[in-house]
Formats: structure tokens, C-alpha cells, sequence
């Protein structure tokens, strides 16, 4: 089955992502493996969800960081980012930055301090 | 001076510097391509994440008791769907970059099942709030109906129940003085307010109903950014089913196509991706 590609793959055992000029590389990722860390995250979120959490910040914070390493492990094992090279990196890096850049952008709007917002409401009005 | 190929005004192909391979880089250009593209699909979908970060952040009370109506049995179901098929398309890939046609087919084809399994959970979501085609269900609304002195705010699931008259299944409470606004006002407010336990159903008159409101879009904010958010993610899928089921096609009539289906793998990732977000912004805080 392995007999085209694999001939020029003897001896392998680490991976270059820059010098091999191989048509069709691939790879071994233990993809059951990655799968089940996914289902396992997933129902952690869900868990994490009923928990009696009452600051809104830890809520969403933990719910984000577990959703950040399930992408992370999407990224990096399926869709092979771990033996990319450089290229593929400097074009995905270029949005998540940018990403940050405009959530930052955003944190005068979020933030409700008086620094932010000096105008006072009128009384009555909800804000809502 | 001797002649030279540039003389010519043309640089024949077998001479032109190989723009991917004269730079050292071995990535091919069509993954570079897939690679840019979902860079800007990245972009794209912050922007709206963006909107629901302003909103949820002024009003995240708002936010956090409308999300208790949506269903995370469902989304859950929809978020395993996913990633079985993230799984799938990954072994679909691996399967066509080692020349095996048959495993390519079956996992395209497994695939293309779980797309369409998850479509089938979101229509049975979006219908349960806006309601059948057929008008058999009118969805999820929130009611106000008098009888006599006596006003109601109702908030449930409302079917037609012969001439003139609905049925509607879920949870009441007095309107108050003050009056109630229906874009802001949830059902597990009403749960709380009203102590009611379980879901009751009660037949009422068209003749005595107020003003109403679906939980659609035009509910609130939320529900604009649900709708929003899981509509765009929702287009994803169909987009991702169309090459897909091209794909399975050549692939059944012996045609495997390797750095195509890696192609739409990486693309068909990335809606994996976008979902593992949504699902707990939308579902679950």
C-alpha cells in the first residue's frame, strides 16, 4: 500500500518540514488519539457549564481557554500545522494577531469605568 | 553579444524561475492558497464575534438568561458531530495521500453524513424557536393575552389550535404594573417570577391577545448574534458539503484527487474550529 511514497521515507523518524521536496508527505499523527482528547474537552466544557460559577469573567475565561486548546489540538494534529514550515505559520500568525488587536480595540467599549465612559447616564435609563 | 531568452520578450516555462521551489519552500501553492483564504475567513468571523463581545458586554445578564432557552443537549450532540467528522475527513486525507481509494471514499462519505447530520440538529434548533414552514408549530413566543381583567405574559412554544385560538405550552405570569418589555423579558424570568415548576399548556383566544414576539432574530441582541453567528456557521457547512460530495464523486469513479481533498480537509477543519468557539459563547455562559 505504502510502496510509491514510502520508499524515500526510509529511515525516517523525525521530520523536516523545510528540506524534504517529497509529492505527498504523511504523517504519523495518532488521530483516534487526538479525537478522544477532544470528546474528553468537550464534555469538560459542558461540565464547567453547570458548575455554580457566579463571576461572568471565570466563566467565560475557562470556557475560552478550554475551547483554546481544543483548537490548538484541531490546528496542530489535523490539519497537520505541527509539521508545516515557516510559510504556513507567518500567514496564520498575521489574523490571530490581528484578532487580539481588535478585541483590544474594543476594551474602552467594554469596560464601564469612568475613565472609559465620563459621561454620566441620565436617571431612569437603563443602559441596556 | 550573445542571444539570450530575454531577447525574446518571453521567458518559455521550462526557464522560468519556479516561483515556490526558488525560494527554498516546498509548501505547495495551493496549500498556501487554503492557508490565506482561511486567514481571511478568520477575520471574518472575529468581526461578528467582535459585535457579540460589545453586546454581551452590556447587558451580559441579559445575555446569560436568554442563553438558558437554547438547547445544549442539541448543541452538544452537534459539537460530538463535528468533531467525529473533523476525524473523519482527517482519515480521508491520510487515506488519499497513501493511494487508497476505498477509504478515501468511505471517510468522504461519513463526512459528508455528519454535515448533513449536524444541519439536521440546526433546522430541528431553528425550528423549535421560529416555527415550521408548514405552520404546524409557530415557534417560541412571548405573549401578552387578557381574559377579562386578568392579563398574562406568556412564554412557550404556540401550535394553532383551530379557528381562531393557539395553544401554548409553557410558562405564565401576571403582567405587572409597570408593564413588561418583550424583547428584554426571558423565560426563565417568567420561571422564576411566576414559581411554576413544570411546563403547563393553556388553550387561549386570538381575540384576547396583545402583543407578541417570536425568538427570532428580532428577539434581542442575543438572539440577533445567535442567529447571526450560527447562520454564517451553518453556510460553512453547506460550503463544505459541495466540494465534498465532488470529491466522493471523483473519488467513486477512480479518480482520487489527494491535494483537493487535503484542501477541503484544512477548510472543513476550520469549521470545526469556528464551532468549538461557538458552542460555548452562544450555549454555555
Amino acid at each position: 500500500m505504502d510502496t510509491t511514497h514510502g520508499a524515500n521515507r526510509i529511515g525516517d523518524g523525525h521530520e523536516e518540514p523545510h528540506g524534504h521536496t517529497e509529492a505527498m508527505p504523511h504523517h504519523r499523527v495518532p488521530y483516534f488519539l487526538i479525537f478522544g482528547l477532544l470528546v474528553v474537552l468537550t464534555i469538560v466544557t459542558v461540565a464547567v457549564a453547570f458548575l455554580d460559577i457566579h463571576s461572568e469573567i471565570v466563566k467565560v475565561l475557562l470556557a475560552l481557554t478550554i475551547a483554546s486548546i481544543k483548537a490548538s489540538a484541531v490546528a496542530l494534529f489535523f490539519m497537520h500545522l505541527k509539521f508545516e514550515g515557516k510559510l504556513i505559520y507567518l500567514i496564520l500568525i498575521v489574523p490571530l494577531l490581528l484578532c487580539i488587536l481588535l478585541v483590544c480595540a474594543l476594551i474602552p467599549d467594554i469596560v464601564h469605568g469612568t475613565a472609559f465612559n465620563p459621561v454620566t447616564p441620565l436617571p431612569g435609563a437603563s443602559g441596556h | 553579444m550573445s542571444e539570450t531568452i530575454l531577447d525574446h520578450g518571453y521567458v518559455p516555462e521550462e526557464h522560468a524561475p519556479d516561483p515556490v521551489i526558488g525560494h527554498g519552500d516546498p509548501t505547495q501553492p495551493g496549500k498556501i492558497g487554503i492557508w490565506l483564504f482561511l486567514a481571511s475567513e478568520i477575520m471574518f468571523f472575529i468581526g461578528i464575534l467582535g459585535t457579540y463581545i460589545i453586546l454581551r458586554s452590556g447587558a451580559p445578564d441579559m445575555f446569560a438568561a436568554h442563553a438558558h432557552v437554547l438547547s445544549k443537549t442539541a448543541a452538544g450532540i452537534n459539537t460530538l458531530v463535528l468533531i467525529g467528522s473533523s476525524l473523519t475527513v482527517a482519515l480521508a486525507v491520510d487515506a488519499a495521500q497513501k493511494g487508497n481509494r476505498t477509504r478515501t471514499a468511505t471517510m468522504l462519505g461519513l463526512t459528508i453524513v455528519c454535515a448533513f447530520g449536524f444541519l439536521v440538529v440546526k433546522y430541528i434548533e431553528y425550528s423549535d424557536k421560529l416555527g415550521d414552514p408548514w405552520g404546524h408549530s409557530l415557534g417560541h413566543q412571548t405573549l401578552v393575552h387578557t381574559q377579562g381583567k386578568e392579563s398574562f405574559v406568556y412564554d412557550g412554544h404556540v401550535h394553532p389550535h383551530g379557528e381562531g385560538s393557539i395553544e401554548v405550552k409553557g410558562y405564565r405570569m401576571p403582567v405587572p404594573e409597570q408593564g413588561i418589555n418583550l424583547h428584554t423579558i426571558s423565560e426563565h424570568q417568567i420561571k422564576e417570577t411566576s414559581g411554576q415548576k413544570e411546563e403547563e399548556t393553556w388553550t387561549l383566544d386570538l381575540k384576547g391577545r396583545g402583543s407578541y414576539l417570536r425568538y427570532g432574530p428580532q428577539k434581542n441582541m442575543f438572539f440577533a448574534c445567535y442567529y447571526a453567528l450560527t447562520g454564517v456557521h451553518g453556510v460553512h457547512v453547506i460550503g463544505g458539503i459541495i466540494p465534498m460530495t465532488i470529491l466522493l464523486i471523483q473519488t467513486l469513479r477512480g479518480k482520487l484527487l489527494p491535494f483537493h481533498v487535503e484542501y477541503t480537509g484544512l477548510y472543513w477543519h476550520f469549521v470545526d474550529l469556528v464551532w468549538i468557539f461557538l458552542f460555548p459563547l452562544l450555549y454555555l455562559i
